[in-house]
């Protein structure tokens, strides 16, 4: 089973836990009880059971004895000679009424019976003299004591009787003498006062349904009893459910011979016995009850105590993950917890502190050189890899800036920044450097691109809108107007971290950015807005392009050819796009030589855009080259002396 | 094997017959064979005259806390005497029908022998020691026997002819006992006549293991 709450699971693993200890514990004590119950309860009817005997037993001997006392004395022997000679009956009767008064609080019952199994007399009137006796095979019994008494018992009248027999000797066996104890409940009440169990004494009726003839069980459990099946004829403690309470009951054979069904249990409740057990049990479930309460307070406290903060924590961590680092962390805590929250804490410091850097140092480089400098570890040095490069500057800054305030300066300088930024970060750009009013971008460093240049190149038309954006701002305002320069170039450079240990800075360094810087620069020599190099042309073929020249650089043997970037394909109109013609066609017949060709083409150029300084340029050229002809191994490059 | 023990009686007894005169065995045997001792038989027809000089006494004597030849057959008439050999004292009674009487505590011979003048059987006991057991059997006439350990009753120097006889015995049944057999006697020799008995139970009380006297 998944709990998402700690809590939750908490309180199920505290409860699945007491519950099992707790049922364990129970289930023990419980059988324990049950056991050592039974133990004492058999023990008990054991030991009830040899009482039972032995008062059985004194009974047989205290009868016997009377009895024998009685037919040996002469004068009862007699006397009984004469009255039956004489059928005097009424005599014997009185004789023997006489005795029983004598003995009453013992026995209940006496006959005489003669040799012929015929009743001379009997106290109990229900049998006149001469009838038969009722129980003529016990006087058949075929074993024999030596005085020839016999014990056992009968029912009688729907009663159980223990009874002794002793022979009246004249000097032969003439008759018997009988005296009996009835045992009625009476009776086995003073059993039970002695052994302290119940005594049920039972027999079969005619339609073999049991029949209590005496017991000290309530009626009700007595009539349970009678639907018992007989017991078994082994003296074995056994289980007898009588109604709501269940007994262990101990058979108690006894030896009889009347044949008749005479079944005698000694019994005691189990039920009333586990009492104490079950009060203990009901005191332990309360006790069991209360600590699983207590239990589950204290692990709904822990669990909250652990939770609460947990989440309380989860909450400020959530924040801390959306960027809000000032929820204070307060706690007083001096747990795991505590440990826990004041980590929190020093992390959403560090984190909030980590946060300040990279927006501080958002604002000296772009953000992807934050990011690139934030995520690995700081460290001089760098990789040589493929970037373009783009060079932006205003032309003649300082000549905007005469006689203007300083912090108008500065404003117009930001704005334009600012929007100039926005522009290269917009191409996927990220600006390197401020250098005064010029812009270094990269574009392939420190994040590469697969059309880098095009990059490039789309930052620096949005850099041509931008501006145009500002000069209508400012010719609103009055400012001057601004006039850019861009030079792009793509090659490989050595980017990284350059600087001292202690002060580094994310650049790229190498030719190429000599190039870059220097095609900026020649913008403005050639009078045009953006300059690309040939192998910056060649890598973006979208673009429309005016070859301005071949050129050799300050600090660059190799030359290197340089174009206009015109726009984007598509979008130059067909007039412009003649002018283009025109030219590359003027600046062929230069090539060629044919300076004539090429200034009738220049000049009808300068015609349509007379302040076109390219045409200037290139006529001017014509007019010291037709007056100083190039020697013949002119490679038509012309070689720039300074930056 | 108790058969042929009350075989090898009749043939001693069968040894002493004398000429002239017949002589008959009744052999008691029960329903297994076994003979029985102490059965009387006494013949009621017909009629003898009882000898002039026949002796009427009879002793029963008691050793031991017993009755010494506990049957006793005799003649009604008879004096029966009951010496005391034991050297504690005695209680000898009878409530039989025939002859009731009592010998309270005695020692030795200085009881009165007792008149047994009805026939019939007296069963004779000692209200000290119940266990002792003694009859007395009174016969009509001196035609009586009594069998030894062997089952058989002999009566001797009879006539040849028919006669009628009756058993009796200790544990006979009440039908065993008042039945009448009639048995012709041969002129010589010797005539058996044999009687299953089927005794009934020996309801006796065994005498205390402590007695004075020898263990029973």
């Amino acid at each position: 089973m998944q709990f998402s709450s700690f809590r939750t699971r908490l309180i199920c693993y505290m409860a699945v836990l007491l519950i099992l200890v707790l049922g364990a514990v129970f289930i023990s004590v419980d059988r324990s009880a049950y056991s050592n119950t039974r133990n004492t309860i058999d023990a008990n009817l054991l030991t009830g059971r040899e009482v039972l005997r032995t008062v059985l037993g004194e009974r047989e001997n205290s009868f016997k004895s009377l009895l024998i006392s009685l037919s040996r004395d002469f004068g009862f022997r007699e006397a009984y000679n004469k009255v039956k000679k004489e059928r005097d009956y009424a005599t014997v009767l009185s004789a023997i009424e006489n005795l029983l008064d004598l003995r009453a609080q013992d026995a209940d019952l006496m006959m005489v019976v003669d040799y012929d199994y015929l009743m001379v007399a009997d106290t109990s009137r229900f049998n006149p003299p001469e009838t038969d006796f009722p129980w003529p095979e016990l006087l058949e019994a075929p074993e024999e004591t030596e005085d020839l008494s016999l014990s056992t018992f009968v029912i009688y009248r729907e009663e159980a009787y223990q009874v002794v027999l002793v022979p009246i000797l004249i000097p032969i066996v003439d008759g018997w003498l009988l005296m009996a104890q009835r045992l009625d409940t009476e009776y086995v009440q003073s059993i039970k006062n002695i052994i302290t169990a119940d005594v049920s004494i039972l027999t079969r009726s005619e339609n073999d349904t049991g029949k209590v003839l005496a017991s000290t069980l309530t009626d009700l459990q007595r009539g349970y009893l009678e639907l018992l099946p007989p017991s078994s004829g082994v003296e074995q403690s056994m289980m007898q459910t009588l109604g709501e309470d269940d007994f262990v009951s101990l058979p108690v054979l006894l030896e009889n011979l009347s044949g008749i069904d005479l079944q005698v249990y000694i019994q005691q409740s189990l039920t009333e016995a586990l009492q104490p057990y079950r009060a203990l049990e009901t005191r332990l479930a309360l006790l069991f009850t209360i600590g699983m309460a207590i239990s589950l307070v204290v692990a709904m406290f822990l669990g909250t105590s652990v939770t609460s903060p947990v989440l309380k924590l989860a909450g400020t961590v959530r924040k801390i993950e959306s960027g809000d680092y000032d929820t204070p962390i307060l706690s007083d805590r001096r747990d795991e917890i505590g440990q826990l929250e004041k980590s929190v804490g020093n992390m959403a410091r560090g984190l909030a502190e980590k946060e300040k850097v990279r927006d501080l140092l958002g604002k000296v480089v772009s953000p992807e050189i934050a990011d690139e400098l934030m995520k690995q570890n700081v460290a001089l040095g760098g990789e040589s890899r493929q970037v373009t490069i783009l060079f932006s500057d205003i032309r003649n800054f300082t000549n905007l800036c005469e006689g203007r305030q300083p912090e108008a300066i500065l404003n117009m300088l930001n704005e334009y920044l600012s929007e100039v930024s926005a522009a290269i970060e917009a191409s996927k750009g990220v600006v390197d450097k401020f250098i005064g009013d010029a812009v270094m971008a990269l574009f392939g460093a420190p994040l590469s691109y697969a059309n880098d240049v095009e990059n490039a190149l789309n930052a620096a038309l949005l850099m041509q809108e931008k501006v145009t954006y500002l000069n209508l701002k400012n010719e609103q305002k009055g400012h001057p107007l601004m006039t850019t320069g861009i030079g792009i170039h793509t090659g490989n450079v050595v980017a990284g971290n350059l600087g001292s240990a202690n002060r580094l800075n994310y650049t790229v360094i190498g030719d190429s950015v000599n190039l870059a810087s220097r095609l900026e620069a020649l913008t403005k020599e050639y009078g045009v807005g953006i300059m690309v190099s040939e192998d910056a042309r060649n890598a973006a073929g979208e673009y429309t392009y005016r070859e301005l020249d071949k050129v050799r650089v300050k600090g660059r043997d190799k030359p290197v050819r340089i174009y206009e970037l015109c726009g984007k394909n598509g979008e130059l109109n067909p007039e412009k796009l003649a002018v283009i013609n025109d030219f590359e066609t003027a600046l062929a017949s230069y090539r060629n030589r044919d300076f004539s060709h090429a200034r009738i083409k220049l000049m009808h150029l300068l015609q349509k855009e007379p302040n076109c300084r390219l045409y200037k340029l290139f006529l001017d050229r014509i007019e010291q080259y037709s007056a100083m002809p190039p020697d013949e191994n002119w490679d038509t490059v012309f070689t720039f002396t300074s930056k | 094997m108790h058969f042929r023990n009350s075989l090898s009686g009749i043939l001693l007894s069968l040894s002493a017959i004398t000429a002239s005169a017949g002589e008959l065995q009744v052999l008691f045997t029960d329903n297994d064979g076994n003979p029985i001792k102490d059965a009387v038989i006494e013949i009621i027809n017909p009629q003898f005259e009882i000898p002039p000089d026949w002796d009427y006494t009879g002793v029963m004597d008691q050793v031991d806390e017993e009755f010494v030849n506990n049957v006793l057959i005799v003649v009604a008439g008879s004096h029966v005497s009951f010496p005391n050999s034991d050297d504690i004292q005695h209680h000898v009674y009878s409530f039989s029908d025939n002859n009731t009487f009592e010998l309270p505590l005695y020692a030795g011979n200085t009881a009165d022998p007792v008149l047994f003048p009805e026939p019939g059987v007296t069963v004779v006991g000692c209200n000290i020691h119940d266990w002792m057991l003694g009859y007395i059997y009174v016969g009509k006439s001196h035609m009586m026997a009594r069998s030894d350990d062997y089952g058989v009753s002999t009566i001797r120097n009879l006539e040849p002819g028919e006669y009628t006889f009756t058993v009796w015995h200790e544990r006979a049944r009440r039908n065993e006992q008042s039945s009448e057999h009639v048995v012709t006697v041969q002129a010589s020799g010797t005539t058996v006549h044999p009687i299953q008995l089927n005794p009934g139970r020996d309801r006796r009380i065994r005498r205390a293991p402590t007695g004075s006297g020898s263990a029973y």
